[in-house]
C-alpha cells in the first residue's frame, strides 16, 4: 500500500473511533428494554415518548437553553468588542491580551468551576450576599468559558478584514459607530454567527463547571442527567443525547454554512 | 474653487523623519502627483490630507479652509485606495452612493448620480454585481466611481493603477485623464511610476526620503532635473563629477559652457540617448560639443536601439544610439560627444 493509502486508513479509523460512540448512544436509545445489554431485545420508541415525563430532565433543558442564549448574547458583546479593539489597537502588549482571552482553553473546565466557586464563595462572604449558588454565577462562569470563542473566531474575522474598508467608509463621510453599523458588523456577520452557534453549544453541553454552581433545585440538563445516572440505567439518557446530537448537529451545519461563507467575503477583499 | 496646499507639514515616527517640510500645492483641477521610489512618504502624505494621520507640523488647506484637525469624515477628500477597499458586501451601485448617503443626498439625486457616474466610468452594466464578482480593472474603475461620486473638493490617488496589467494601465491612464478635465477634478496623484507622472500630471512633486527635491511641469522636471537624485530617477543614467566648475564642464577638447543656472557643486548629467560614438579624434575641438575619450565595454542589443557601456577616464558612460548608428563594437577606441547644450548641471540630491 502507499503513503496516501495508509493515511486513508488511518482517517478512516479515526472517523470510525470518534464516530462509533456516537452510534451505539444513538442505537441504544431505540432498544426496548429497561436494561442496558446487548444486543436488543426488540426495538421502540417509548424512551422518546418517556421523555415527555422526565420532568427533571426537562426542566433541565430549559433551564439550559435559558442559560446558553444569554450567556451567548453576553460572551458575543464581550468577546466581539475586545476582538474589534484589539484588532485594530497598535497597543503593546497586543498579544498578551490576545492570549489572556485563551486562557479557558488551557486550564481544565473542572478547575475553573472549583476555583470560580471558591472565589464567588468567599466574596459572598464580603458583600452578605447569596452570589453561589445562583443563576448570575452560572452565567458568568460560562460566560468566562465560551470567551475564547467568541473572542478568536471574530477577531480572525476582524483581521482578515482588514482597516482599509474601514478607512473607506470614513473617508467618504460616515462616523465611527456608522462605520461599525454599515462595514464591521456586517463584513463580520458570518464570525458572529459561527462564535455565537459555539457559544451556545459548550455553554449547553458543560457538566463541569455548573456541577459546582447551580442551585439545587435548579439544574442545567447535562447536571440533570448525572442525577438521573445515579438512580436509573434504562435508555433515557441516550434518547436525551439522541435528540442533544441532532439539535447541535443542525447548529454546526449552519456554523459551517456561515464560516465559509466568511472565507467567500475575505476571498473578495484580497483581489 | 478648491485649491489643495499642504503648508510646510512634517511628520516623524519616533526617531525616524518621514516627511520634513512638506509644502505642495494642487490649484484648482489641476492634477499632481507625488513621486518617488517606495518609502519616501508619498502615503503619508497622502494619508495627512485625508486625516489618517496627524502631522507634527504644518496645515493642510481645502479651499481655503484649514482643515488640519478635522477628522477624516468631515473633510471633503475622497480616496481611491490601492487595493480598492471596496465594501465586499455591498453591491456597485451601493458602493458609489456611499458617500452620497453618508452626505445626506436626496434619495433620486442620489440614483441619479450613481447612474451618472456609472455610465461616465464605463460600468453601468455592473451595477448589480457584487466586488468578488469583478475583474481587477472592473473594480479600478468602481473605486474611482466610489470616490467621484460625492464630487470631492480633492480627489486623492495612492497608486491606484499599480495592480493593473501594462495594457489595461495605458487604457485607464487616458480614462483617467479625460475624466479629470471632464469633471476640472483637483487630484493629488501618488505613484512610484516616472512614465505614469510623466504622461498623467499637469504638475510633478518628486520626493526622497520624506523631502521634496523638485517641483514642476512633466517637461521641467524630465528636460531639466536638478539634482543628482531627480536626474537619476528622470533617466539621465550618466552622472559625471568633478571636472564642473559651476558654468563649465571641462572635457577632453576644452571647457564646454553650460546653459541654464550655475549649480554650486559638480556634477553633469548626460541622457544615453544624447551620447554620440564617433572614430577617435585626438585633435577634435569644437564649442559646441562636449567629448571625453572612451572604450566600449559593452554592447547589448535592443531592438531599435544599441546600448553600449564605456569606460572614460574612470567613470563608466551608457549610450543608447539607434541600431542604424551602432557600428562600434567590444574594445573600440572612441570619443563619446555630447552636445554641450544638452549637458545637465546637477546640484547634489536634497537628502542625503
Ligand atoms: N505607522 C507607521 N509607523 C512607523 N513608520 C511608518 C509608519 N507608516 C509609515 N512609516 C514609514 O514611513 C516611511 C514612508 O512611508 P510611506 O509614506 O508609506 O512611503 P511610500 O508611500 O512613499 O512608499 C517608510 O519608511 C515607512 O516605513
Ligand atoms: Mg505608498
Amino acid at each position: 500500500m502507499k503513503l496516501s493509502g495508509w493515511m486513508k486508513a488511518l482517517g478512516l479509523l479515526v472517523f470510525v473511533f470518534m464516530l462509533g460512540p456516537v452510534a451505539i448512544i444513538v442505537w441504544i436509545s431505540f432498544f426496548d428494554q429497561a436494561y442496558l445489554s446487548f444486543p436488543a431485545e426488540g426495538y421502540s420508541l417509548r424512551w422518546y415518548a418517556g421523555l415527555v415525563d422526565q420532568t427533571e430532565l426537562f426542566r433541565g433543558l430549559l433551564y439550559s437553553a435559558e442559560i446558553a442564549v444569554i450567556t451567548t448574547i453576553i460572551s458575543l458583546f464581550l468577546g466581539v468588542s475586545a476582538a474589534i479593539a484589539l484588532s485594530r489597537s497598535r497597543l503593546r502588549g497586543r498579544t498578551l491580551f490576545e492570549n489572556v482571552f485563551l486562557l479557558p482553553l488551557v486550564i481544565p473546565a473542572i478547575i475553573t468551576g472549583m476555583a470560580l466557586y471558591i472565589y464567588l464563595y468567599q466574596l459572598s462572604g464580603i458583600v452578605q450576599g447569596g452570589l453561589v449558588p445562583s443563576t448570575w454565577s452560572l452565567i458568568a462562569a460560562h460566560v468566562i468559558i465560551t470567551l475564547p470563542w467568541t473572542f478568536r473566531l471574530t477577531y480572525a474575522g476582524a483581521v482578515s478584514i482588514g482597516t482599509d474598508v474601514e478607512r473607506a467608509s470614513l473617508d467618504l463621510g460616515r462616523g465611527s459607530l456608522a462605520t461599525l453599523m454599515r462595514v464591521t458588523l456586517p463584513l463580520l456577520r458570518p464570525s458572529l454567527i459561527g462564535s455565537g452557534i459555539f457559544a451556545f453549544i459548550f455553554s449547553f453541553g458543560d457538566l463541569e463547571i455548573s456541577l459546582f454552581l447551580v442551585s439545587p433545585g435548579q439544574t442545567t440538563l447535562p447536571v440533570a442527567m448525572v442525577q438521573y445516572a445515579e438512580f436509573n440505567v434504562d435508555p433515557t439518557l441516550a434518547a436525551v443525547a439522541t435528540v442533544q446530537i441532532v439539535l447541535i448537529g443542525l447548529l454546526l451545519l449552519i456554523a459551517n454554512k456561515f464560516i465559509r461563507f466568511g472565507e467567500a467575503f475575505s476571498g473578495g477583499l484580497k483581489q | 474653487m478648491a485649491e489643495l496646499l499642504i503648508e510646510h507639514v512634517a511628520k516623524s515616527y519616533g526617531e525616524k523623519l518621514v516627511l520634513e517640510d512638506a509644502y505642495i500645492k494642487v490649484p484648482h483641477g489641476e492634477f499632481v502627483s507625488l513621486l518617488g521610489p517606495s518609502g519616501c512618504g508619498k502615503t503619508t502624505t497622502l494619508n495627512i490630507v485625508a486625516g489618517f494621520v496627524a502631522p507634527d507640523s504644518g496645515s493642510i488647506r481645502l479651499g481655503g479652509d484649514d482643515i488640519t484637525r478635522r477628522p477624516p469624515y468631515g473633510r471633503d477628500t475622497a480616496i481611491v485606495f490601492q487595493n480598492y477597499a471596496l465594501f465586499p458586501h455591498m453591491r456597485v451601485t451601493d458602493n458609489v452612493a456611499y458617500g452620497l448617503r453618508a452626505r445626506r443626498v436626496a434619495k433620486d439625486a442620489i440614483a441619479k448620480r450613481v447612474e451618472e457616474t456609472l455610465r461616465i466610468m464605463g460600468i453601468h452594466d455592473l451595477a448589480d454585481r457584487f466586488p468578488s464578482q469583478l475583474s481587477g480593472g472592473q473594480q479600478q474603475r468602481v473605486a474611482v466611481a466610489r470616490a467621484v461620486a460625492v464630487r470631492p473638493s480633492a480627489l486623492l490617488m495612492d497608486e491606484p493603477l499599480s495592480n493593473l496589467d501594462a495594457k489595461l494601465r495605458a487604457e485607464i491612464r487616458i480614462e483617467l485623464r479625460e475624466l479629470q478635465h471632464r469633471l476640472d477634478q483637483t487630484i493629488l496623484f501618488v505613484t512610484h511610476d516616472q512614465e505614469e507622472a510623466l504622461s498623467m500630471s499637469d504638475r510633478i512633486v518628486l520626493m526622497n526620503r520624506g523631502r521634496i527635491e523638485q517641483i514642476g511641469s512633466p517637461d521641467e522636471l524630465f528636460q531639466r532635473p536638478k539634482t543628482v537624485f531627480a536626474a537619476g530617477f528622470m533617466g539621465v543614467e550618466n552622472i559625471v563629477d568633478g571636472a564642473f566648475d559651476g558654468r563649465t564642464w571641462a572635457s577632453e577638447n576644452g571647457t564646454q559652457t553650460m546653459p541654464g543656472t550655475a549649480a554650486s557643486a559638480g556634477a553633469v548629467g548626460i541622457r544615453p540617448s544624447e551620447l554620440e560614438l564617433v572614430e577617435r579624434d585626438p585633435n577634435f575641438v569644437s564649442d559646441e560639443y562636449a567629448s571625453v575619450q572612451a572604450t566600449v565595454t559593452g554592447r547589448t542589443y535592443l531592438g531599435d536601439n544599441v546600448r553600449y557601456e564605456l569606460a572614460a577616464r574612470g567613470d563608466s558612460l551608457v549610450a543608447v544610439v539607434p541600431y542604424s548608428k551602432a557600428d562600434k563594437d567590444i574594445g573600440d577606441e572612441v570619443d563619446a560627444r555630447v552636445l554641450a547644450k544638452c549637458l545637465i548641471p546637477l546640484e547634489p540630491s536634497v537628502a542625503q
